[in-house]
């Protein structure tokens, strides 16, 4: 059985509090726990929502034991395009730090070795085109491809977004084809499921959620023979085999 | 104090014969199901559906080919021409866009651009290379009440193609009806700069250093939530905050994009 995993913070102690981040993780988890056979395996939020669960392993970090024993994950509060925030009282700290951020391949997240597919980046800005740092621009490829290591889709935005409740649940009712029934609020036994790919599953998330100057991105790997660009969620739909190594990345900008 | 109108939004209850009519356009071939909330309609790949009034997503009608991947490229997109065409005869054929009010202190416009969405794609590793793959031409509407600008689910028009056959996605979100609620003071940008100072400060050294990236001010057409369903204005701030570890500020810190209340 494919699993899920998330973490939302609402309580940061070194940067603006958020409100709604629980009801949005949680509506994913739920979503895809009761109502389309998923496992959930962890729902981690404020203090106990780690950056440490996200960290690669020779970074001290321990990924494999949470984010990267997943299918997918779904992670919700603070972005930049230096990469995501916890409180700074969790281990390991409050940043999952890019590549080019400390160091040119300094970055935390090394993901796809073990079973993770699809994370989820409920965030602000993390996958911007490109920003500078110490006088350099690095773009979105530069920050983000050596996290792939069998991972297959990140999506996020490209610039800020709401604090809404909804993404969550949405975005898991369009992956698991339950959407006339959440978004509609049709019986859901009144049709057969139509689930989205992964993709057009988030940028619909997006068109339900955000003011139309808000866009949603995604940035996925491939190679031949694995082809991320067209994958459903497991159980729904056929998924690529691991794009790893990876021989081309694809970023694609979405308005709302 | 200035002032600004808070308009109330009636939605199209949508007849079978024009949900029905709207299927068979877009090919979608089924038996209509409908409750007291919305009109659906699906095959083995196509759905539409339709939001009735007083439902959360109240005149929303949302179309997938699933087939239809938006990220699979394609060797081709279709012409701009095409697209304007095809979107524009289905939105005149079956009345999509609001008639205008017959209260002149509610104009509303809807200018349409058409687009082509690329993705870009970084191939190789040690020298990568970047090119960019088409993906699909697009149409999206700009929707403006007295010539402020509307957002939001239930204010959003946009059509997505593969080919010129017809779309595959849209969502097209609007009202039947506009009118008056009533006229509120509108809060002044530098109000609104204080509650937002306000509610930012607190514990943390990051929070106490921020700067305000922009602020702008929109109607939102969200999810209805029960009572009358009013179409409110909004500032949306955009602010920035710092980030510790960056004491030469010479990087993007966390951003935040904050809805606050333009009128009582």
């Amino acid at each position: 059985m494919p699993k899920v995993g998330v973490e939302w913070i609402n309580d940061y102690d070194w940067l603006n509090q958020l409100t709604h981040e629980h009801e949005d993780a949680g509506g994913f988890f739920d979503e895809l726990v009761h109502h389309a056979g998923w496992i959930g395996a962890f729902n981690w939020g404020d203090g106990n929502a780690w950056e440490d669960d996200f960290k690669r392993t020779d970074k001290s970090g321990h990924a494999p034991d949470w984010v990267d024993a997943v299918d997918f994950c779904y992670f919700t509060g603070h972005g930049s395009p230096w990469g995501f925030f916890f409180r700074s009282d969790v281990p390991d700290d409050g940043t999952v730090e890019s590549d080019h951020l400390s160091g040119p391949l300094n970055g935390d997240l090394r993901l796809g070795r073990g079973n993770l597919e699809w994370l989820a980046l409920e965030v602000c800005n993390t996958l911007q085109w490109e920003d500078m740092n110490g006088g350099t621009t690095y773009n979105v490829f530069d920050r983000w491809r050596a996290a792939f290591e069998g991972m297959h889709i990140m999506c996020s935005f490209t610039t800020t977004s709401l604090d809404v409740a909804t993404p969550g649940r949405y975005f898991a009712a369009y992956l698991d084809g339950r959407w006339p029934s959440v978004i509609f609020g049709l019986p859901s036994g009144w049709f057969p499921r139509i689930p989205l790919k992964v993709i057009d599953s988030w940028f619909a998330m997006a068109s339900m959620t955000q003011p139309d100057w808000a866009e949603a991105a995604v940035l996925y790997a491939g190679k031949s023979g694995a082809n991320p660009a067209d994958d459903y969620i497991h159980g729904h739909g056929p998924v690529s085999a691991d794009p790893y190594p990876h021989t081309y990345r694809v970023w694609i900008p979405h308005g709302c | 104090m200035d002032e600004i109108p808070v308009f109330r939004m009636s939605t199209e209850r949508m007849k079978k014969d024009k949900f029905v009519a709207i299927a068979a356009q877009l090919g979608v071939r089924g038996e209509p199901k409908a409750t007291e909330e919305a009109w659906f309609m699906q095959d083995k790949q196509r759905a539409l559906a339709y939001a009735m009034p007083g439902s959360r997503f109240g005149g929303l009608l949302f179309f997938t080919d699933a087939a239809q991947g938006l990220a699979t490229p394609v060797s081709r997109v279709p012409d701009n021409k095409v697209v304007q065409d095809w979107a524009g005869a289905l939105l005149k054929r079956f009345q999509l866009i609001p008639l205008p009010s017959a209260d002149e202190k509610v104009q509303a416009s809807f200018a349409s651009r058409v687009f082509r969405r690329e993705s870009v794609v970084e191939e190789g590793q040690k020298e990568a290379k970047i090119r960019r793959a088409p993906l699909t031409t697009e149409i999206a509407f700009d929707v403006r009440v007295n010539e402020q600008h509307v957002t939001g689910p239930r204010a959003r028009v946009r059509f997505a193609f593969k080919n010129p056959k017809g779309p595959a996605w849209i969502h097209r979100g609007l009202w039947e009806k506009l009118e008056i609620f009533e006229t509120r003071p509108l809060f002044a940008e530098d109000d609104v700069y204080r509650k937002l100072s306000d509610r930012i400060s607190g514990r943390g050294t990051a929070r106490k250093v921020w700067r305000m990236i922009s602020l702008r001010l929109a109607y939102f057409a969200g999810e209805f939530c029960g009572g009358p369903d009013l179409l409110l204005p909004y500032y949306f701030a955009e602010v920035e905050f710092r980030d510790p570890a960056n004491e030469k500020r010479d990087r993007q810190g966390p951003r935040q994009l904050i809805q606050l209340p333009a009128c009582p």
